[in-house]
């Protein structure tokens, strides 16, 4: 058990870990995250679960240097076994079918977006998907957000917003589905309210336990405080407290 | 008390040995002897360490502490003991020198006696009922010796490589598999009786270090983690079987426990959800709960501060309330390099939670005490970071339902105090036990038991501890432990005993 199966490094940045987990694999639905210790006195460090496939105990994460991964990319090959691996955590997301979804990223943030576009694929959804050009940098996305979606573009940050507008025009989604930077999420939010559109995102947030004790992941959303690694991570985008998170996020450095 | 308990200790009293040494030492000598004094480190220098505080008796310490001991006919310190420890049985073991068997005294009734010993609040619980307080004299130093006896044999065990003792040889007599869920102090009680009657046991935990609040709630130089793992060590040679990293209600769910073939569970997830105030600025960058600020130097490298990347050199913390915790995280913030520290309590001394020995530590160490004061805000710098905190002076009023005078505002007296790190330490809500169907949860998340038995409202379903009490003491979550392994060990005998092979 947690042994890695595998690494795909898709470009110096980016890594696939496939890890062996059968517990997790069977339980992990879309939305959900595991928490890795790379070493025994590792940071407890959260990752989208991107892939479970029970039938052969195994699950995917994509890690991204960046976040003081850099050296523990150079050291983990396959065969490695994680001293810890604790999933599956949080609320699976609610996927609807037969809906029109915009799928929007911004850098390592479109990686949590990859099991939820999966996951409303299967459910017959029509998928677009809207990327910066630091997600598209990621080359290991690309692939699989292309094969996924109904269509698909990458701007440069800025344009996000302005893009938005548009395909909201020109789609009429049911749902936006948004992962990313605080301010970016924000901003996006606002127009998804703005035009009336419902619109989900993921949450990444600092965590230490990952299942509720430590506080470190607490957000307000509607006005009520809840804890990303329980509650979420996918949270109502409109309800969302962006302010409250960026002061939050300053904190740690 | 249980009446069968009592005759033991009745009979225990009546040996020959017991009487005779009794009668070795006058009471008068006895009660000449002044309380022991537990060598510990000394502040300024301990507070660039994590070593332990208190360094523990020697030898002809306990012995002299132990003769302080009248053996009294009706113990008071038993009765104040929540799981009824054999205290008079042990002590006089120590005064004997037969340190093996006041050790095997013990351990009829706790598995954690070298945790106890430590963290118990005696002074409130044993030590409050000692006939000495009557005398107007200082209680027999009953923590100290129960830490003694647990460590000194630890020492021999590992010296004798004889860790598992006669009375600890497990026999196993029911194949039947348990599910504990959680490993903090009642999970581990629950499991050594458990274990100790033969059964299989499992216990599950989330973390990625067993022992639960022992490990990451309480400091290293409190309780110093390789005696909890000692501890833990000691279940699995009696064959308690550990697994870490999963999450019950999530890795496996209730359900898969009844698949694997357990046939009883016992819920131990404890109580550590934080709560907050709710006030202005709680938010903060700056400002953190006790539980984020504890396991941050815990949780990773215990023995080791700063390991996982707090570092307070320089500045000024305080921490919000009064209880344990509250201490705990000061006297860590001073160990981290803080230049000041205070403890901001609502109420004063009298009504102050903590146990008076970690009080008095933590004076020692240079912390402040602002009790009547009670944060009402928190205020920001210019860049959104926490810079002052705005409390609000107190009186006491009338006495609470917790029988404690509350504290009640002085209209309109203020004062702001600069600082850079807030501790919130408050109290905590019980952790939900996740997805289990059928079960009754009660007020503030709490697991509904029968008081008797703590069997939960689904069948074969039992839970103790902060759980079920809320946040509460060490030796009561592990009495919990002890009377549901009783009560769940009875549930299964009585099916056993309607078992018939006439056919």
């Amino acid at each position: 058990m947690n042994e890695i199966k595998s690494i795909s490094h898709y470009s110096d940045k980016t890594a696939r870990l496939v890890i062996s987990n059968g517990l997790i694999a069977a339980k992990a639905q879309p939305g959900q995250f595991v928490i890795i210790k790379f070493s025994e006195q590792g940071q407890r460090i959260p990752f989208a679960i991107i892939r479970a496939d029970a039938a052969n105990d195994e699950i995917d994460v994509i890690i991204h240097r960046g976040d003081g991964l850099d050296e523990i990319l150079n050291k983990l090959k396959e065969s490695d076994v994680l001293p810890d691996l604790l999933g599956p955590l949080g609320m699976p997301a609610v996927v609807e079918s037969d809906k029109t979804v915009i799928f929007c990223g911004d850098g390592a943030g479109f990686v949590p977006l990859l099991p939820l576009m999966d996951a409303y694929r299967e459910k017959g959804c029509r998928i677009y998907a809207l990327m910066s050009e630091l997600s598209s940098k990621l080359q290991c996305l690309l692939g699989d957000i292309n094969h996924n979606c109904d269509g698909m573009t990458v701007i440069d940050e800025a344009s996000l917003p302005g893009t938005m507008r548009q395909w909201i025009e020109q789609y009429d989604p049911d749902k936006i589905i948004l992962s990313g930077p605080t301010m970016m999420m924000k901003e996006l939010a606002g127009i998804a309210k703005e035009k009336g559109v419902s619109a989900d995102c993921v949450l990444n947030m600092l965590m230490i336990d990952g299942i509720g004790i430590c506080g470190v992941c607490r957000v307000m959303v509607g006005g009520r405080q809840q804890q990303t690694c329980v509650d979420g991570p996918v949270f109502n985008a409109w309800e969302v407290d962006f302010d409250y998170i960026l002061n939050r996020q300053r904190s740690f450095i | 008390m249980k009446e069968e308990l009592q005759e033991i200790f009745t009979r225990g009293r009546d040996e020959e040995w017991r009487v005779d040494l009794r009668q070795s030492v006058k009471p008068t000598v006895r009660t000449s002897i002044p309380r022991v004094r537990m060598p510990e480190l000394p502040p300024d220098f301990r507070i660039t360490n994590s070593r332990e505080v208190c360094e523990g008796l020697s030898v002809e310490q306990a012995v002299l502490e132990a003769t302080r001991c009248l053996d009294c006919v009706n113990p008071g310190c038993v009765k104040g003991c929540p799981v009824h420890n054999d205290i008079p049985g042990f002590i006089k073991n120590i005064e004997r020198r037969d340190f093996r068997e006041a050790s095997r005294v013990l351990r009829r009734t706790t598995v954690l006696p070298a945790v106890c010993g430590r963290v118990c609040p005696q002074e409130k619980q044993c030590e409050a009922g000692c006939t000495y307080l009557k005398m107007g004299k200082s209680a027999v130093s009953i923590g100290a010796l129960e830490r003694f006896t647990a460590d000194l044999n630890r020492t021999i065990d590992r010296m004798v490589h004889d860790s598992m003792a006669d009375d600890e040889a497990v026999h196993p007599l029911y194949p039947i598999k348990v599910a504990v869920v959680g490993s903090g102090p009642s999970g581990l009680a629950f499991a050594g009786d458990m274990a100790r009657r033969g059964y299989k046991v499992t216990v599950f935990e989330a973390l990625s270090q067993f022992g639960g609040v022992l490990k990451y709630g309480i400091p290293e130089f409190c309780l110093p983690s390789k005696i909890v793992d000692r501890e833990i060590n000691r279940l699995r040679d009696m064959g308690v079987n550990f697994i870490k990293d999963c999450l019950i209600g999530r890795t496996l769910s209730y359900g898969d426990l009844e698949k694997l073939g357990y046939k009883g569970i016992y819920i131990a997830t404890g109580a550590g959800k934080p709560r907050y105030m709710d006030i202005p600025g709680e938010n903060l960058p700056g400002v953190m709960t006790a539980n984020e600020y504890l396991m941050r130097l815990n949780l990773l490298e215990p023995s080791v501060f700063g390991a996982n990347g707090v570092a307070l050199t320089g500045k000024r913390v305080a921490v919000i309330g009064g209880g344990n915790t509250a201490i705990d995280a000061a006297r860590c913030a001073v160990r981290t390099g803080a230049e000041e520290t205070y403890i901001v309590y609502r109420r004063s001394m009298d009504e102050m939670p903590a146990r008076r020995e970690e009080i008095r530590h933590a004076r020692e160490e240079g912390i402040r005490f602002m009790t009547l004061h009670n944060p009402v805000r928190y205020l920001p710098d210019s860049k959104g970071f926490l810079h002052a905190m705005r409390l609000e002076k107190m009186e006491l009023g009338e006495p609470d339902e917790s029988g404690r005078r509350s504290p009640v505002p002085i209209p309109g007296e203020f004062v702001e105090v600069p600082v850079d790190i807030v501790v919130v330490s408050i109290g905590y809500y019980p952790n939900p036990p996740i997805s289990i169907p059928d079960m009754e949860i009660g007020k503030g998340g709490k697991v509904e038991v029968d008081s008797e038995t703590l069997r939960s409202t689904k069948a074969a379903v039992y839970a103790g501890g902060d759980i079920v009490r809320g946040p509460a003491t060490v030796i009561l979550a592990m009495g919990d432990g002890r009377k549901a392994a009783d009560s769940m060990a009875k549930a299964f005998e009585n099916a056993f005993s309607r078992i018939s092979l006439d056919y």
